[in-house]
């Protein structure tokens, strides 16, 4: 191995293992100040710079389960879990599995979704453009055209099915003022999206869910309204697409 | 990321710039503030699309703009990271930045990534390396680069190069460009005693094609003290005094004030920038004075 690498293999080993092996130190300038402690400003910011990078992600997490226990998550995920590209902004991907599995958290099981709902936000905001569907386009739909209708869900549109009131806690938190007691009885389905305007989370009902759960899939449009009727046979179709069209979740529709 | 651009990018002038971050998009999207310049962090332009790519693409069309990399991990031994790479050089051919730049640093070992600037080793060893790999990056982007003195707060036993003139080296061998960030080298000179008067007369500044002002903070231990390079205050007096020295020896060149944790209102940066400009500006005249 050359020196250099075997350099950085040691200093890496240092960064990144929880004390300092003191024979790792002897290619440090001696000074003052001990080589340690240099190196401690390294180690330092490693952890405090990512698990700040997790933070900012998952701010509804924090809040639930308080600074002093999120820190210490995301310091156990940053020793499990290093990042391995040069930028962060997909960091924290596996965050919401890893709280899933901390024995920490088996008290609170909806934390976990919580975590997964603000990963979807994070996805949202970075993912890929696309045109939005204008109404017009919608209403000149051929009434021949009904059967063969394929609407496209834009990119940065996502879907969460959770035993927990996920929506209900992040909207609760999303307030400075004492939150106020949520009822953990009953789930909910989150639609997550990006307007023109920023990231958007919202509850929807069952038969919303299964209708962008179809489109999601590539299925016709008609296959869609089947599957919301069958959960909720007072679903006005029409109405939830014009609504779904107005606030930016589709953004291509097609037809034979 | 929308269609492509027109390619006429614009030239990075020999003004004060400001680093543009997330917290002060929305005023400059809404005041198109005066800024002689931006420089963005390249990485925080890695995502698909979205708000950073709208705000880069209106902010571009009325500034121009150079985009400053932390994540290429130049100095590491890995090998170079091709999708990084990649996504760089399509962000560069889209958006035709000005100015390119990135460290001398490494930050990566067996592909897990520190989220730091760590600190080389200066060997000549590590100089071929780091400009071999400086080599690669400018030939893949088609384009020059310019690497950044790096702040440290340990220094290895292995160097035998002083930090200038492995600067000098880089940029003689590469015909890359220099950053000199003149807080990094108020940090170092205080972390391990060097003296800046020495490393200003060493460095070529022919090669220097950009200077970076920053704040930083002083921890205090029992047994002595460390600067940390943490982006976070304003620019201290002792680092005022390095940059109108350097701009004494080798006139104005962009200078980018940079912020960037604790974001102050963003007329805080321009006061900063407005001072940066104004040495430039008055350090012109005397040279201008003293050639005639």
């Amino acid at each position: 191995m050359s020196s250099l690498r075997e350099l950085q293999r040691e200093f890496f080993e240092s960064l990144r293992q929880p004390t300092v092996n003191e024979a790792r130190v002897d290619r440090i300038v001696p000074t003052r100040l001990p080589a340690r402690k240099r190196l401690q400003i390294y180690r330092n910011h490693h952890r405090a710079s990512l698990a700040g990078a997790l933070c900012a992600c998952f701010p509804v997490v924090e809040r639930l389960v308080g600074k002093d226990c999120f820190d210490g998550l995301a310091r156990a995920y940053v020793r499990s879990h290093p990042p391995r590209r040069g930028y962060l902004h997909d960091y924290g991907q596996g965050f919401p599995g890893f709280l899933a599995r901390a024995e920490v958290l088996a008290g609170l099981p909806y934390v976990p979704e919580v975590a997964a709902l603000e990963w979807f936000r994070q996805e949202a905001y970075h993912a890929p453009d696309a045109p939005r569907l204008a109404l017009a386009r919608l209403q000149a739909v051929p009434p021949r055209a009904q059967e063969t209708l394929r609407l496209g869900l834009h990119p940065a549109v996502r879907l969460m099915r959770s035993s927990y009131p996920v929506v209900t806690i992040w909207t609760t938190n999303q307030r400075d003022d004492e939150p106020e007691t949520v009822a953990l009885d009953g789930g909910e389905n989150a639609l997550i999206w990006r307007g023109p305007d920023g990231i958007h989370v919202r509850r929807i009902g069952e038969a919303m869910q299964r209708l962008l759960r179809v489109l999601e899939a590539g299925e016709p449009f008609a296959d869609a309204c089947e599957m919301a009727l069958s959960a909720e046979p007072a679903f006005d179709p029409g109405r939830a697409l014009a609504w779904i069209c107005e606030n930016g979740v589709l953004s291509t529709a097609s037809w034979t | 990321m929308a269609a492509e651009l027109p390619t006429t990018h614009r030239p990075i002038p020999a003004t004060a710039g400001i680093g543009l971050r997330a917290p002060h998009f929305d005023q400059v999207l809404r005041e198109r503030p005066a800024a002689g310049w931006f420089e963005v962090h390249s990485e925080n332009f890695f995502g698909a699309g979205g708000r950073p790519h709208e705000v880069l693409e209106a902010v571009r069309r009325d500034y121009a703009v150079s985009f400053h990399g932390v994540g290429l991990s130049l100095g590491s031994t890995d090998p170079l990271n091709r999708d990084h790479l990649a996504r760089l050089r399509q962000l560069v051919s889209h958006y035709q930045p000005g100015l390119v730049s990135e460290h001398v640093a490494w930050s990566s070992f067996d592909g897990v990534y520190a989220n730091d600037l760590l600190p080389l080793p200066y060997t000549e060893e590590a100089l071929a390396h780091l400009c071999q790999r400086v080599d690669a990056v400018q030939e893949h982007l088609g384009r020059r680069i310019l690497m950044e003195n790096p702040s440290t707060y340990l220094a290895f036993t292995d160097s035998v190069i002083p930090e200038a003139e492995f600067l000098d080296a880089l940029a003689a061998r590469t015909g890359c460009g220099l950053i000199l960030d003149l807080n990094n080298l108020y940090v170092n000179a205080c972390n391990h005693g060097w003296d800046t008067g020495a490393y200003l007369a060493r460095l070529d500044g022919r090669a220097v094609g950009e200077f970076h002002l920053a704040g930083h903070t002083r921890r205090a231990f029992e047994d002595g003290e460390v600067l940390i390079d943490t982006h976070n205050a304003p620019v201290c007096p002792a680092v005022w005094a390095l940059f109108e020295q350097a701009v004494s020896l080798w006139g104005p060149r962009p200078a980018l004030i940079e912020w960037d944790s604790d974001l102050p209102e963003f007329r805080v940066l321009q006061a900063e920038a407005a001072q940066a400009g104004e040495i430039m500006t008055r350090q012109g005249r005397q040279r201008h004075v003293l050639a005639s």
